[in-house]
Parts: C-alpha cells; structure tokens; sequence
C-alpha cells in the first residue's frame, strides 16, 4: 500500500496528541505483560524446582526396576545387578551416571516411637553426584562403604522417632522370601533435606549390608541413571528399555507423576491467566481507540474527503493499536526482565512451608524463563490486541464523511 | 467541456417524522475553467449541493457526474479516487490535520496518489511558496493564524492539480481583508493554473470576484448570473 509511511507517521503522531491516556493505555499493557512475563517464570521456576527436587533427592533421570516393582516396591521384586555387556551398552545409550540400590518398605521403631519408612541401601561411590545423600550429613558421618552396618536417618525422622545419632533403632520389613525381618542398626549419621517429607521418609545403609540382611546376593530393586540433559530423559529411557527389554524402564516423568502432573496445570493455568490479562488489556485499548475515534470524527471526515479510502482508514486505527501495543509490550518485557533478574536470587517460600512442603515445592524457588510462554504471550497479546481494534477501526470505516466532517458522527 | 454536471438531482432527508427537501431537481452544468459561487440564505442547499458534487453525498434523486464520470454508479472506494485525483476541498473551519506541518499537510494527498519523496517535497514547497508561505512549512496549524491555515487548505487544494476545487465558506472564519487576499490568492490561481473553482459563499468579496454567480433558494437554482468581464 504506498500510503503506508504517512498511516504510520499519522498513527505514531496521533497517539501523542492525548498523553495522558495513552500513558495510561501503555502503563495498563506494560502492567499485564510484565505480570504475565513474571508469572510464567514463577510458575515454570515452582514446577522446574519441583522436578529439580526429586530428579536431585533420589529419583535421578532414569529408574530400571523389575517389571511390576513399581506396583508392588518388595525385596521379592528385584533384578540381578546388570552384567558388563549390559553396562557397556547403556553407556552408549547416552548413559552418564548409575548407581544401583535397594529400596524396600519398613517400618522403623525405636524405645518410644515407630514411623513408616523406606529403607535405601546405597554405594555410597555411586550415589556422589547422583543425589543429594552424598551431601546431606549434617551430624555425625556418612555411611563410607557399602558394607557399614550403620544408618543415616534424616533429622525429622530422628523427631518423630524420638531418639538420637549413635542409638539404635529396629527396622522391620519383608525379606527376598516375603518373611518379616528385623534388625537393630546403629544410627551414624543425620542428614538434612530441602523437603521435610524426605527427612521423615527414609533410611539409608551399606547396599551390601541390606542384600545380606535381606537375603538378595547380588540383586538390587533399582538402577538409577542420569543423562546428560534432564530434557532428554524420555527418548533416552525409551532406548534404553530396548536395550533392557527384561527391565522396567521409565523416565522421571513416570515415576513423578504428581510432578508431571502439577507441571501441565501450572501450564493450563498461565494460558488462562495470559488470555485474562490479554483481553483486560484488548478492552483497555480498545476503549481507548473508540474515544480517540469520537474525538477525531471531524478529521476522519476530512481524511475521507481527501481521498482516503475506508479500508485506509481501517488501517490507521489498526495501526494506532498496534503502535500502542508493540510499545507496551516491548515495556513489559523490559520491566519483567526487570522484575525476573531481581528474583532470580530467589524467592524463599519458607514462610509457607507447611504447604509448599506438601506440594512438593522447594523452600526457595528460583524463577525460570520459557521462550516458549514469552513468545505465546507477546504474540497472543499482540494478535487479538489489533483483532480486537478492528472493531473502532471498523466504526471509523463507516463514517459518513458529511456528517464526519460537520462533527455529527457515525453512520 | 463540462466539468460538473448535474440532471435533476435532488436531496431528501428524511428523519422518520418529516421529509426535508434540501434540493430540488436541480439541473447545473459548470464549464472548465469557470469560477462560480453559490449563494443564498442558510439551508438553501449551497453545502448540499457541495456535497453532491464532491462525491461526499449521494442524490435522492437524479445524477451528478464529474468530467465524464457518473458518481451514482461509483462505489466508496472509486469516489475516494475521484476526490483523490480529481477534486480538491477548501472547509470553512480549514481542517487541516493537526498533528502534520503546513508541508506535510500539503505533501498528505501526494502521499496517497504515491508521488516520490523528492517529487512530494518540491510540489509542496513551490505550492506553499506561491500561496505566500514560504519560510513556514515547517509550522503546525497551531501555530499559524487562521489566514495562513486556510491558506494551506488552499494549498492542499490545488497541489495535485485537481480537475476541480470547491471550497464550502472558506473566507467565513477570516476578517475581511485576509477574506479579501484568500480569494485574490484562488482568482489569481485560477487564472494562472486554469483551476474550475466553486464556492458556497456569503462572503461579498467572492462575489464580486466570481465569474458566475448562482443563487440557490429552498433547494432550487433561483438565479444564475454569468458576469461579462
């Protein structure tokens, strides 16, 4: 269209003309971009911290269990330890990390209390790097090889179980055989978690230790594995359980499903809170647009009496709107970059423990940017923000020049 | 030739409640190169008839051509042409657009016809120059009087060279001698441009100045006066 420079110089110079609310107009779109920029983050950073939390405490990228172990956690349920054959081609399957324990139901009791557990066992070589237990000690020692008969228990289990580092407690659960054991262990050492629920829920011990006492020779309930990236993890586990065909092998994402769940409604919740926000700030220009075209009726007259055609005009009052909206969102995301590198130190959610604790949240969530939410939020702003101008664009179209001109208004 | 011609056009307004006849089968045929007004009383048709032939309006009733086009026939968009190419309007209230210069308000319709930059740029200030602005192009009709607006007006009338200028009261906002110098400016670019020019008009200046002179009254042509100068 070759009246497209002076449309724009005329839709840029036109917003100048009343300050005041076009200030506004673009306080009120910068407000709800920076909002929507800073909620995704938020929202991405909560699930991202959340599968942080687990991928880190125990659940690593990729578990291998027996076939039905999942279902029913027994020692009965258990696999050989993998052979070298087996090691070398996960390994090139893009394996980084493995380590092998055994992860039974118990209940543990002491003089006073019992408290429902699960037991661990680990080598504590392959566990450095793999989950957080290696530095979790906070009192006494780590358990230093797998055939230690001491336990490290977590700090809140040593609360409800009302005892304390270098008594014993007895830990009662089934065997290979499904026959109850029970056996004193010595607590070694404490650890500490980000969440309470880990502290409570488990017991660690020499890998060794709990296949003698369990009857397992060399069996294990669970191979965990980490990948090189977290994002990888489900393609990897589906190469993997090729590999493996005999083994259960499921990524993350399976074993956390409350986690994958969470995610997709933090997901559903942000496109819902995008489209409030973008058509709170569609009605605002939208608003203002009409206002702008009752003022200007006169002038719309005399443009149409020049010479502009309707469709013309229809794309100055689009373009005002798109004017206002690409500068208004440009602001937002100015201000929610703003706003994301000021939390990005993060923002502690101690003060709700209770209930972020039950969620499965980390006590300091750290926001994450999602190229993916910015671009659908910029985008979706920017489209039924000038689809919704189209309508006082339209309103302007209809002008009757006549009656525009001596300031009567619309057709 | 004819630049206007008009076959039994009449006007209607029709409120629901009353008919308003503001034309009444009007017959008009104005040559090129005439400089005509149109008087007579409040509401006896003169912006009306403006109106018509500027393409702003359509007839209830009969037809209204402009060279050899019939306006009836044209759609929104070829009468935006027609008034593109070949019309320029003068407003009693000058309305040029605020937020352009003098030079870009003139420059506005070359825009729209797509002349170059270069070619926009020398047309306005040569224009602008012989309407006697030379030196405020660069000025925002706030900041000129209200001769000098109007001046643009006429300026932005005639830029591209329309087959027809009509200007609806332009001298009704200007004290009497810049009313007098405005429409020397118009006679005089007529004579040298060969610009048809067709006022409504109340002003006795214009009339004096006019080739023609038709008398319009409840809608209908009274009188037409060709003066022998």
């Amino acid at each position: 269209m070759k009246s497209i420079g002076v449309l724009l110089v005329l839709a840029v110079r036109s917003l100048s003309r009343n300050k005041i609310r076009t200030l506004i107009t673009l306080a009120a779109i910068s407000l709800g971009v920076m909002s929507a920029v800073l909620l995704s983050a938020f929202a991405k950073g909560l699930s991202y911290g959340m599968a942080e939390n687990a991928i880190k405490t125990l659940t690593g990228h990729i578990q291998i269990h027996a076939h039905g172990y999942l279902d029913d956690p027994s020692a009965e349920l258990s696999f050989s330890e993998l052979n070298q054959k087996d090691l070398s081609a996960l390994k090139s399957g893009g394996v980084e990390k493995i380590a092998f324990r055994i992860r039974i139901p118990a209940v543990a009791t002491s003089e006073r209390e019992s408290a429902g557990v699960t037991i661990v066992g680990i080598d504590p070589q392959q566990e450095s790097g793999m989950s957080f237990i290696s530095d979790a000690v906070r009192q006494g020692e780590m358990i230093r090889n797998p055939a230690e008969p001491g336990v490290v228990v977590g700090k809140d289990l040593l609360r409800v179980l009302k005892t304390e580092i270098g008594r014993r407690i007895v830990i009662i659960t089934q065997d290979a055989t499904n026959k109850i054991v029970d056996r004193g262990f010595r607590i070694v050492g404490v650890f500490e978690s980000e969440l309470k629920s880990t502290e409570k829920g488990f017991i660690f011990m020499g890998i060794a230790t709990a296949q003698e006492w369990l009857g397992l020779k060399d069996k294990v309930s669970e191979a965990v594995i980490r990948i090189e990236s977290v994002k990888d993890s489900r393609p990897a586990a589906k190469k993997l359980g090729e590999i493996l065909p005999q083994l259960d092998v499921r990524p993350w994402q399976d074993i956390e499903p409350l986690i994958t769940s969470l995610t997709q409604v933090h997901d559903g919740f942000l496109v819902i809170w995008f489209l409030i926000v973008i058509v709170a700030i569609s009605f605002g220009v939208i608003n203002a647009q009409l206002m702008s075209i009752f003022e200007r009726t006169r002038e719309f007259g005399v443009l149409m009496a020049l010479g502009l055609k309707p469709k013309q005009l229809i794309v100055l009052v689009g373009m005002e709107a798109a004017v206002i909206l690409i500068v208004g969102t440009v602001l937002g995301d100015m201000l929610g970059a703003l706003g994301y590198a000021y939390l990005n130190r993060g923002l502690d959610l101690s003060g709700f423990a209770s209930a972020s604790e039950h969620l499965g949240f980390a006590r300091i969530v750290y926001p994450h940017f999602s190229l993916f939410d910015w671009t659908l939020c910029n985008v979706l702003l920017l489209v039924i923000g000038i689809l919704g101008s189209l309508y006082p664009a339209y309103l302007a179209s209809r002008l009757n020049p006549v009656e525009a001109i001596s300031g009567r208004g619309k057709e | 030739m004819s630049a206007v011609l008009i076959k039994d056009a009449s006007k209607i307004y029709d409120d629901g409640e009353r008919k308003i006849i503001a034309l009444d089968r009007v017959n008009l045929e104005i040559k090129e190169g005439e400089f005509t007004c149109l008087v007579g009383p409040s509401g006896s048709g003169k912006s009306t008839l403006l109106n018509l032939i500027g393409g702003l309006d359509k007839p209830s009733s009969g037809e209204v051509s402009i060279g050899e086009k019939n306006l009836s026939v044209l759609n929104s968009d070829q009468l935006a042409e027609l008034r593109l190419h070949d019309i320029g309007f003068v407003f009693q209230a000058y309305n040029l657009i605020p937020v352009l210069s003098a030079r870009e308000n003139v420059e506005f319709v070359m825009h729209l016809q797509g002349l170059s930059a270069e070619e926009r740029r020398q047309k306005a200030m040569d224009v602008l120059a012989k309407v006697g602005l030379a030196g405020l192009e660069d000025r925002r009709p706030g900041q000129l009087s209200g001769g000098q607006q109007q001046r643009v007006a006429v300026a932005r009338a005639i830029v591209s060279r329309p087959k027809l200028v009509l200007a609806d009261e332009p001298t009704a906002n200007l004290d009497s001698k810049t009313a007098r110098n405005l429409v020397l400016l118009m006679e005089e670019l007529h004579h040298k441009e060969g610009i048809t020019f067709l006022f409504s008009t109340h002003d006795p200046v214009v009339v004096e100045l006019a080739d023609r002179v038709i008398k319009l009254h409840d809608g209908k042509i009274a009188e037409d006066e060709i003066k022998i100068k």
